[in-house]
Order: C-alpha cells, then sequence, then structure tokens
C-alpha cells in the first residue's frame, strides 16, 4: 500500500519542522567547517547532553501533565472580574503564567475576553504572564536545559513585569 | 540539584495525590503525559543537538565581548534587541541561548534575551495577535512591553 502523509501526520510533526531545518544548517556548518570528525564530535555531545537531561524532562513532563489535568479549562474569564487595581492585574498575570498551550490556547481567549469588554490593562497582564512567565515553558523547556540557578534568577526578575505592563497599558489607553 | 531533587519528588507526590483523589482524571494525565512526551521529546533532542553542533562554530570572544558577565547593561540592551528579532517558538530560542551560555554570555543578559523573546515575539505578533486583536491592541500592547527585557535583565544584575 502506498504512503501518504495524511493532514492529522503534518499536523502531528509539523511542528519539528523548525528544528530539524536548524540541525540541517547545524550539520552543514559543522561539516563545512570541522569536517566529518567534529561533526561526530558535536553529534556525541548533543546526544550524551540528553541523555543527562532525559530524568529532568520525565519529571517535567509528568509534572505539567498532571498540572494540566487539574486546571480548570474554561473559566479562567471568571478571574477578571476582580476590580481595576493592582489585584486586578497580579490575578491576570497568574491566570496567564498556569494557561498552557501555545498561541492557539491564549489569543482566542483573549481575544474573547477583550470581547467581552475586559479592560486592555488586564489583558495585557494575562498575555505577558502567559508569554514571560509561562509555567508550563519553565518546567519543560527552562528548567531541563538551563538549570534551576538560571530559573530562579529569571523568575525573580520576571516575576513583577507582567503586572508593570498592565499598569502602563493602562497609562496609554488613558490619553 | 536540590531544586531537581525538589522537582523529582513534587512530579511523584502529584502523581501519588491524583491517583488518590481521582483515577479518572489520573488516566487523563497519563495521556496527556504520553502526548507531551511524543512531541516534546524530539524537539528538546533537535534543539539540545543544534546546540551542540554549532557551539564550536561560534567564537567565545565575540559572544562574550558583546553579552558576557562583564558586559554590564551595554550587554543586556543588546541581547534585548537580538531578542526581540528571535522568530518561532522554544525549538528556536533555547538552541540560540544554549549556544550564547557555552560561548560566555552572562546569566542576566540571556534573561533579557528571553524575555524579549517572550514578550515581542515577532512571529505570534504576526500570525496571531495582529489578526486576532488588531493593529492598535498590538502596537499599545508591544509600547507597554518594550521596557520589560532591559528591565529583567538590569534586576538581574541588580540580583546576580
Amino acid at each position: 500500500m502506498e504512503h501518504r502523509p495524511s493532514p492529522t501526520h503534518l499536523q502531528r510533526h509539523g511542528h519539528l519542522a523548525l528544528p530539524v531545518a536548524l540541525v540541517s544548517v547545524a550539520t552543514v556548518l559543522s561539516l563545512a567547517f570541522l569536517g566529518p570528525s567534529g561533526f561526530v564530535a558535536g553529534l556525541w555531545a548533543g546526544t550524551a547532553d540528553f541523555a543527562s537531561l532525559a530524568p529532568r524532562i520525565m519529571a517535567a513532563v509528568i509534572l505539567a501533565a498532571v498540572m494540566q489535568a487539574w486546571l480548570p479549562r474554561e473559566g479562567l474569564g471568571k478571574w477578571f472580574g476582580e476590580g481595576r487595581g493592582v489585584r486586578g492585574l497580579a490575578i491576570a498575570s497568574a491566570a496567564g503564567a498556569v494557561t498552557v498551550g501555545g498561541p492557539f490556547a491564549s489569543f482566542p481567549l483573549v481575544a474573547a475576553l477583550a470581547a467581552a469588554g475586559v479592560e486592555a490593562g488586564l489583558l495585557i497582564a494575562f498575555l505577558t504572564g502567559w508569554s514571560l512567565i509561562g509555567i508550563q515553558r519553565i518546567i519543560i523547556w527552562e528548567w531541563p536545559l538551563m538549570g534551576s540557578d538560571f530559573v530562579v534568577l529569571r523568575l525573580a526578575s520576571c516575576i513583577t513585569l507582567p503586572v508593570l505592563a498592565g499598569l502602563l497599558m493602562r497609562r496609554l489607553s488613558r490619553r | 540539584m536540590l531544586v531537581d531533587y525538589l522537582m523529582g519528588a513534587a512530579a511523584c507526590a502529584a502523581v501519588g495525590v491524583t491517583a488518590i483523589r481521582d483515577r479518572a482524571r489520573l488516566r487523563h494525565a497519563l495521556q496527556i503525559a504520553v502526548s507531551t512526551l511524543g512531541r516534546t521529546i524530539p524537539a528538546l533532542f533537535l534543539a539540545v543537538l543544534a546546540a551542540q553542533l554549532l557551539t564550536p562554530l561560534i567564537p567565545n570572544k565575540v559572544i562574550g565581548g558583546w553579552i558576557g558577565p562583564e558586559s554590564g547593561m551595554g550587554g543586556v540592551l543588546i541581547a534585548s534587541a537580538f531578542g526581540a528579532i528571535i522568530p518561532g517558538g522554544p525549538v528556536v530560542s533555547f538552541p540560540i541561548v544554549l549556544i550564547f551560555q557555552a560561548g560566555g554570555a552572562g546569566s542576566p543578559q540571556l534573561i533579557a534575551l528571553l524575555s524579549a523573546w517572550s514578550v515581542v515575539a515577532i512571529h505570534r505578533l504576526a500570525a496571531f495577535e495582529v489578526p486576532l486583536m488588531g493593529v492598535h491592541f498590538a502596537l499599545r500592547r508591544l509600547a507597554a512591553s518594550l521596557v520589560l527585557p532591559p528591565l529583567s535583565g538590569l534586576i538581574a544584575l541588580l540580583l546576580s
């Protein structure tokens, strides 16, 4: 039987197009500048590096999955009725940080909230919380690859910024 | 290292509590875990591989000089500007960060780079934000967000 990639097949593996291209470019550059021995050394280094990360990745994926299974899928909208103060911005930021999934998940939600009349400062706080301190990306990418010291320093540096972005947005909107 | 053990313990505890409280939810979580593993393992492997292949090609002096630990606020600003033009998801940004880290970049500078990539995200701006939220909203959000990457780097400089 002839094998033809179905749309679902493409959807499942489409996200790998960019990393495959990146590795292809890296392979060509490595072979061109370092030769076959340099390329093989890089291949081994990458594999060893990945193997050493495997336990962290497993723990990260399990933790993220259980978190995702417990978090409410809908109903984030009710978190946005919390008034106009800094408290409302902090809650919106936290809601953004725990929202899992890529822009496919977050932007339709933000568009719906905007249509429902939710104020721009809260929307910015939510979006910035999601993009800057999204827990899922921290657990699955940042912690395994960068280590905990880096994660702690970055969180400490960024944790207040979504609220600040919301405040700035309110300033901009008032004009 | 301590955090690694804590994360492992947290994962075990989360599975344990879910198993006791709600079996159906545990099954759901395992399904999510399997599909996440299927998506993430190849992406993480390719990201690490690209970083390891490219690291020997990048001259350390260049990266260390521009965004090294000694580069201070100037390095933070350079890293912020560079982060803002990285398109794509974590499969693109994290290999770059790994290469820069191996090349001698400082943590505050890398934090500014990741912040700029997160909040500016030109790919997301073009593909989602402008079509769904409109140009006006997107521009106002950018204006409110541009100060955040240098600020995150500055705070990291002060903390470290």
